[in-house]
């Protein structure tokens, strides 16, 4: 009886159709709708000549903002509306629509992120690294994320007020505009050693990273430090021992700066 | 994509007269090093050199490599440096971020 034409079912079909069309279609989003203002936040970058192409960044930021909006696709209004549970990959794009009309779910327009909040957050990262390797889990891509988190949470905190939001995740460029100027020549010197150290064995991907392809991202990078691995260890301890060691030095000069 | 951007090199103000010569003390000392600038925010300057010899040193080691091929030009051309960044080829290379 459901299935006779003319029955509600029996019209699922254009429906269907429908919603996969919507689906294909990709958002046109204008750059009148996406800019830098969307994203508020009191820390960044703004070198000497208004130029932010460095460590590869881009030259206009509301263009990094396009990159979520490259991938998305249009989500019905009515399915939004209505709270109706829509699948992960759905709530992806649903997120990144709302990116890019710059009304994003994860910075709400009007929140601010302020040099305290950054550096409560250093000091709240760093207490979970500890906290996973004194349970052992130390060792976890997690955990080594989380230690160059806690430092790039620390340099921001740092940067000087009024600077141009920065979303990369580069520590020399994040360091040269603040951390680095409020430290004195030895200071200085250390937290760039510091730093050099973390940009070799870190990268902002580790937390995409399996546990498979970590180890091997350690074996590389153990093997180009010229670090020795001891018997009964491995080169995913030694190496997330060195990081933990040299994120809790270059926090703790962090901390020492934001404190003076 | 380079974590740091080694490909262009700008030239920068407050390293002068001094570009060139470091960049060129730096691939004497180092041969088949890849010296260059990358601009920090405030006008600073960082010098990054990509050197497959690096390979297996100590990063306190190659800093100190760089740091003394820079300090024999030197005082001045120490000073206009803010931040060494020594890294193999490898090590700079990424694809995220």
């Amino acid at each position: 009886m459901a299935n006779m034409p003319g029955s509600p079912k029996c019209n699922r079909g254009p429906m269907r159709r429908r919603l996969r069309r919507s689906l294909r279609r990709p958002i046109r989003v204008s750059t009148s709708t996406v800019r830098p203002s969307s994203f508020p936040g009191t820390c960044g970058v703004k070198s000497s000549n208004g130029c932010s192409t460095l460590a590869g960044g881009c030259r206009f930021p509301a263009l990094s903002r396009l990159r979520y909006a490259r991938y998305s696709l249009a989500i019905p209004r009515r399915l939004l509306i209505a709270g109706t549970r829509a699948p992960v990959a759905w709530a992806h794009r649903a997120s990144a629509w709302w990116i890019a009309r710059g009304t994003s779910a994860l910075m709400p327009r009007g929140v601010e992120i302020r040099p305290e909040q950054y550096y409560k957050a250093s000091v709240e990262r760093f207490a979970m690294v500890k906290h996973l390797r004194s349970t052992g889990r130390g060792d976890s891509p997690v955990a080594a994320y989380l230690c160059g988190l806690s430092v790039e949470c620390a340099l921001r905190a740092l940067i000087m007020p009024g600077t141009e939001f920065y979303d990369r995740h580069d520590f020399v460029i994040l360091a040269g505009s603040g951390a680095l100027d409020r430290a004195d020549g030895v200071a200085r010197r250390r937290l760039g050693a510091q730093l050099n150290e973390l940009t070799a064995l870190w990268r902002n991907s580790l937390r995409f990273y399996s546990d498979e392809l970590f180890a091997a991202f350690c074996r590389k990078r153990v093997r180009s430090l010229g670090l020795s691995v001891r018997r009964g260890s491995s080169p995913v301890s030694l190496m997330c021992a060195r990081l933990f060691d040299v994120s809790d030095l270059a926090f703790t000069e962090c901390a020492r700066l934001w404190l003076e | 994509m380079a974590r740091v951007k080694i490909d262009v090199s700008s030239k920068l103000d407050v390293l002068g007269p001094w570009d060139e010569p470091i960049k060129k003390a730096v691939r004497d000392a180092m041969p088949g090093a890849k010296p260059s600038f990358t601009m920090l925010p405030m006008g600073r300057a960082a010098l990054v050199v990509l050197w497959p010899g690096f390979k297996g040193r100590d990063v306190t080691e190659r800093q100190e490599q760089v740091h003394d091929t820079v300090a024999e030009l030197g005082d001045d051309a120490l000073d206009r440096v803010t931040m060494i960044v020594a890294l193999t080829p490898e090590e700079a290379r990424r694809g995220d971020d």
